[in-house]
């Protein structure tokens, strides 16, 4: 059974339809890449999953359960994170903080869980308590993650989480996202360092003009002529 | 010379704790909801007015009177302030502050109508002031300095220990990603129109004690407390405390040099040229 399950999916802006009759899905434990061009809908399909746009027609599934159509908090209590392309860190709060808010709907004790998330980040322990604001570009991507992660999610999406960071530091986030798969996590992935994105992933799809061109295993996608040619620059 | 000045100390500090009440909640209703809003010191005339009807109208002792008045003051003002804030299909800085400056006329006429326009006083004793030196100080006086310290201590507490603290300060930094995160938004907002009229209307009822009330006392604090409030950085309420102190002593100060009538312009003048050098306030962020 498939863990998100989007089928048929027209969804887009108030004036603009971005996505037409969209399907993927992700199976438990996949890493799951999204690729295609700029304006491709790759971020668009994602804030329709995590329900910030609502699809005009198609459904979502979760875990077999319908979620079309339902808020942000209604889907993190259901146990899907999702981590934007930018602005994805609450700059004038502290590392803890920035991480707390992660587990804002969690009635549990959260204070295990920090520590845990706390420990997949090890350079962010000495930072704890200092404001996010003045952190590095690498280091604000692992706030990001750790916020996300603090729920527990059953599935992680991520928006572009290597854009804008030095090559050795995009090396670290994939390594991260591998070790976080490791562990169970399904993560549905949108990349623009798409060869690196590929290699790593289960499966993956090609997007372009708002549909779905190709899809297949991530080394095989990663091979494809057309592919190479159109999006991995040759 | 030194007695006049260490009086007028007193006078600013005093001064500063009713501004602080007014612009701690301003700035925290900017950096949430992001908007100036001008009917804000109005809470403030409310506050005054509702506990003036139990007190003097009903003969309630003002120490009861003072809590009912804050209960009326919260069950009128939170529900103006989430129906034309946070209901109205309007979004946008200028549109929420011209929606504001037609609450702040409304609250004013609504008491206008039913007190008048004259000045009134609550029902209060004379009070015999305490002397140490050149410090004099009535008992209600000392009450104002404590309240004050009290409810600023409270918010500080609230904002950095609680988890709606930490909501509130997310929102203001983020809203969408509050609202990735799950937190709910809305509740987290009605939340800090509770604390900002809260915060207001004990301000207002402390004001009352210390001076007279009249409907256009919203009007004239708009100046001092938007200054306070700017000074500190808009939009960060500890900035809004050391924003009213400065505004509460340079304005006391300023009657050594000049009539004291001039004090609110010489408010004014402390937020321009401050502006001026520092375009986020003293201490906004960089």
């Amino acid at each position: 059974m498939s863990l998100l399950s989007v089928e048929g999916v027209t969804a887009g802006y108030e004036q603009m339809e971005i996505l037409h009759d969209v399907s993927i899905e992700v199976r438990p434990g996949e890493i799951v890449t999204l690729i295609g061009p700029n304006g491709a809908g790759k971020s668009t399909l994602m804030k329709t999953v995590f329900g910030l746009l609502t699809p005009r027609r198609g459904s979502i599934r979760l875990e077999g359960r319908d979620i079309t159509g339902l808020a942000p908090s209604a889907l993190v209590g259901r146990g899907l994170s999702y981590v934007p392309q930018v602005d994805n860190v609450f700059p004038s709060l502290t590392v803890e903080e920035n991480l707390e808010m992660g587990a804002v709907v969690r009635r549990d004790d959260f204070r295990g869980r920090l520590e845990e998330v706390l420990g997949l980040f090890p350079t962010l322990v000495p930072k704890r308590r200092l404001k996010v604001g003045g952190l590095s570009g690498g280091e604000r991507q692992m706030v990001a993650m750790g916020r996300a992660l603090m729920l527990d999610p059953c599935l992680l999406l991520l928006d572009e989480p290597s854009a804008g960071l030095a090559p050795v530091l995009v090396d670290t986030v994939f390594e991260k996202i591998e070790a976080l798969n490791r562990n169970g996590l399904a993560i549905l992935l949108v990349e623009q360092s798409a060869r690196e994105a590929l290699r790593r992933s289960h499966r993956g799809y090609v997007l372009a003009g708002g549909q779905v061109r190709l899809e297949g295993p991530g080394p095989a996608l990663l091979e494809d002529a057309e592919v190479a040619r159109l999006y991995l620059g040759g | 010379m030194i007695a006049e000045f260490v009086h007028l100390t007193v006078t600013g500090v005093l001064v500063a704790s009713l501004l602080a009440l007014g612009a701690v909640g301003l700035s925290l209703t900017f950096g949430v909801a992001r908007f100036a809003n001008v009917a804000h010191p109005d809470f403030m005339m409310l506050g005054a007015y509702t506990t003036f009807a139990f007190n003097s109208l009903i003969g309630v002792p003002l120490g009861w009177a003072a809590l009912a008045g804050i209960v009326a003051a919260l069950l009128v003002g939170v529900p103006v302030a989430r129906i034309a804030y946070d209901k109205l299909p309007v979004t946008g800085t200028v549109q929420l502050l011209i929606i504001s400056i037609g609450v702040s006329f409304i609250l004013r006429h609504v008491v206008l109508f039913f007190f008048g326009s004259g000045f009134l006083q609550f029902a209060v004793p004379l009070q015999r002031p305490y002397v140490w030196g050149p410090v004099r100080l009535t008992p209600y006086q000392i009450l104002t300095l404590v309240v004050a310290s009290v409810l600023v201590l409270a918010v500080h507490l609230l904002l950095s220990r609680t988890k709606l603290g930490r909501i509130l300060r997310a929102i203001a930094d983020n809203p969408v990603l509050c609202e990735i995160s799950g937190a709910d938004v809305g509740r987290a907002r009605l939340a800090m129109w509770a604390i900002a009229v809260l915060l207001a209307s004990t301000g207002g009822i402390l004001f009352g004690l210390n001076l007279v009330i009249q409907p256009n006392m919203g009007w004239d604090l708009v100046i001092p407390i938007f200054s306070a409030a700017i000074l500190g950085g808009i939009g960060n309420p500890y900035g809004a405390m050391a924003g009213a102190l400065v505004i509460g002593l340079v304005q006391e100060w300023s009657t050594l040099l000049i009539p004291s009538v001039y004090k609110e312009a010489v408010a004014f003048c402390a937020m321009a040229l401050c502006l001026m050098f520092r375009p986020r306030g003293l201490w906004g962020a960089a």
